[in-house]
């Protein structure tokens, strides 16, 4: 599990302020983090990510914004809490990493990853719309968005059939306040 | 017996199934199901992975809602409870954050949450004594030793300390339901394992291996279905595993079974993988 994170050339000092950010926005205490890597040893996307989950504790520590920002592991976080649950020092990544994602939004930074924020932000935009969430309408949003019209159509259509899928949405009737609260959500981005 | 319900918007589209099986074994059971009146979608995990004024406010409006009624709320999606519980957490610890956030809901809702809502899964108030009791005495016919193993997912119990209702790591609850159903309850290590979650649409590589390697242990169980409490699980393994000859079913279609309710067909039809010839086969419908 040893990587580049503790071998490589990159000069960083420890940063008091980029931690100190962390832990107030997300409330955990990342400097509490002694690298037991019991987070690591559970999370079920380990495999894939670029960062192992107490890597991102590490360079939150010495204040390596750019490797953090950059990394697809903060979009392949599952939020399934399992580093949460096995923590010996109270840390929930998943927290973390949720307050890294907005800094990517915040700085307009182009995500690490494409398709889940795209499918996130269709998600959001069905809601907004309609106060609940659209199954058909987020699907095409998020097809248009990310051109991958073809995909999982048998298996669309198999939902349908089973009425899994509504061709018509539900409509929240005090629409006004589900998109008063997307307002304010904006502002505050 | 009446409680506040909240179903989300799964129950109603995706998770199909599991609404129409909890609306009717509660009708059976005489347990009225009171819907929150005018509820939102929770937001979910794109609402805390973009946005955390959205991520509390939505589903903080719901709350809300639901606080005027003075029921219990019970909420069978996982994914809603685990929000509205963390959301309720969050406004009950009193932050100057929670405080900021509860009045600019309150402003655009006309009140604000007091945080006196009793909110449980709908696992949980089905493992209740008076509910397990009740529910013995109108079974008509037991799961025959049927070999399950219990899943419950990621969302259920983590974080810990505002969510679990059971052990975290170990869980029970599902274990003794299903027990009390009649089926034989297999061990296994996976029960809190993730299934790959909000990734359907956007990752679907990642949750065929995870439901994948779900399906393969529940096998090496000796299980011959999963019985699940979440929509997000149980949707993720039909749709990924769809060839994998493992049903996935929701506890309350297990439930509807033993009680020998009339239209089981209305919910157990909508599966990829048709749970009712493996239920037909141990004579459970």
């Amino acid at each position: 599990m040893e990587s580049a994170v503790f071998t490589g050339n990159t000069v960083t000092q420890p940063s008091e302020s980029l931690a100190r950010v962390i832990e107030k926005e997300s409330g955990q205490p990342v400097n509490r983090c002694y690298q037991c890597k019991k987070c690591s040893a559970g999370c079920p996307v380990g495999p894939v990510a670029d960062l192992h989950t107490n890597e991102v504790i590490r360079l939150v520590q010495m204040g390596d914004t750019e490797r953090l920002l950059n990394s697809n592991r903060l979009w392949l976080c599952l939020s399934c809490k399992t580093c949460q649950a096995r923590c010996p020092n109270g840390i929930d990544t998943s927290a973390v990493i949720d307050v890294l994602k907005a800094m990517v939004f915040k700085q307009s930074r182009t995500p690490a990853e494409r398709r889940i924020p795209e499918f996130y932000k269709s998600f959001l935009d069905t809601v907004n719309m309609t106060g609940r969430l659209y199954e058909l309408g987020m699907i095409g949003l998020y097809k248009m968005r990310t051109k991958t019209y073809t995909e999982d159509i048998g298996l669309g259509i198999e939902m349908l059939k089973r009425g899994k899928l509504k061709f018509l949405p539900e409509k929240v009737k005090h629409l006004d306040q589900v998109k008063a609260i997307f307002r304010k959500g904006r502002e505050k981005k | 017996m009446k409680v506040g319900y909240y179903p989300g918007c799964s129950l109603h589209s995706t998770a199909a199934d599991y609404g129409l099986s909890t609306e009717a074994v509660c009708r059976h059971m005489n347990i009225q199901l009171a819907e929150i009146p005018d509820w939102n979608c929770c937001g979910a995990t794109p609402a805390h992975s973009t946005n955390e004024f959205l991520a509390k406010a939505l589903p903080l409006r719901n709350l809300i809602l639901a606080e005027e009624s003075g029921l219990d709320l019970v909420v069978p999606c996982t994914g809603c409870y685990n929000v509205c519980r963390q959301t309720h957490g969050f406004i009950s610890r009193g932050s100057a954050k929670s405080h900021s956030v509860n009045s600019e809901v309150a402003s655009i809702v006309g009140k604000r949450y007091k945080g006196s809502l009793k909110i449980m899964h709908l696992l949980e108030f089905f493992s209740q004594d008076e509910v397990l009791a009740e529910l013995k005495s109108r079974m008509v016919r037991t799961l025959n030793g049927l070999r399950v193993v219990p899943y419950y997912g990621c969302l259920m119990l983590r974080p810990a300390g505002d969510v679990a209702f059971d052990d975290p790591e170990q869980p029970q609850k599902l274990d003794r339901l299903l027990e009390v159903l009649g089926a034989q309850v297999k061990p296994w290590s996976y029960k809190m394992e993730c299934c790959g979650g909000s990734f359907a649409i956007p990752k679907a590589d990642i949750v065929t291996d995870l439901t994948g390697e779900l399906v393969k242990q529940a096998k090496k169980a000796g299980a011959e279905a999963m019985v699940t409490a979440c929509p997000l699980c149980q949707a993720n393994i039909d749709t990924r595993q769809a060839n994998s000859g493992m049903p996935v079913l929701y506890f309350t279609e297990l439930i509807a079974a033993v009680l020998g309710l009339d239209g089981q067909d209305r919910w157990l039809g909508k599966h990829i993988s048709d749970p009712r010839p493996l239920l037909k086969s141990h004579e459970i419908i």
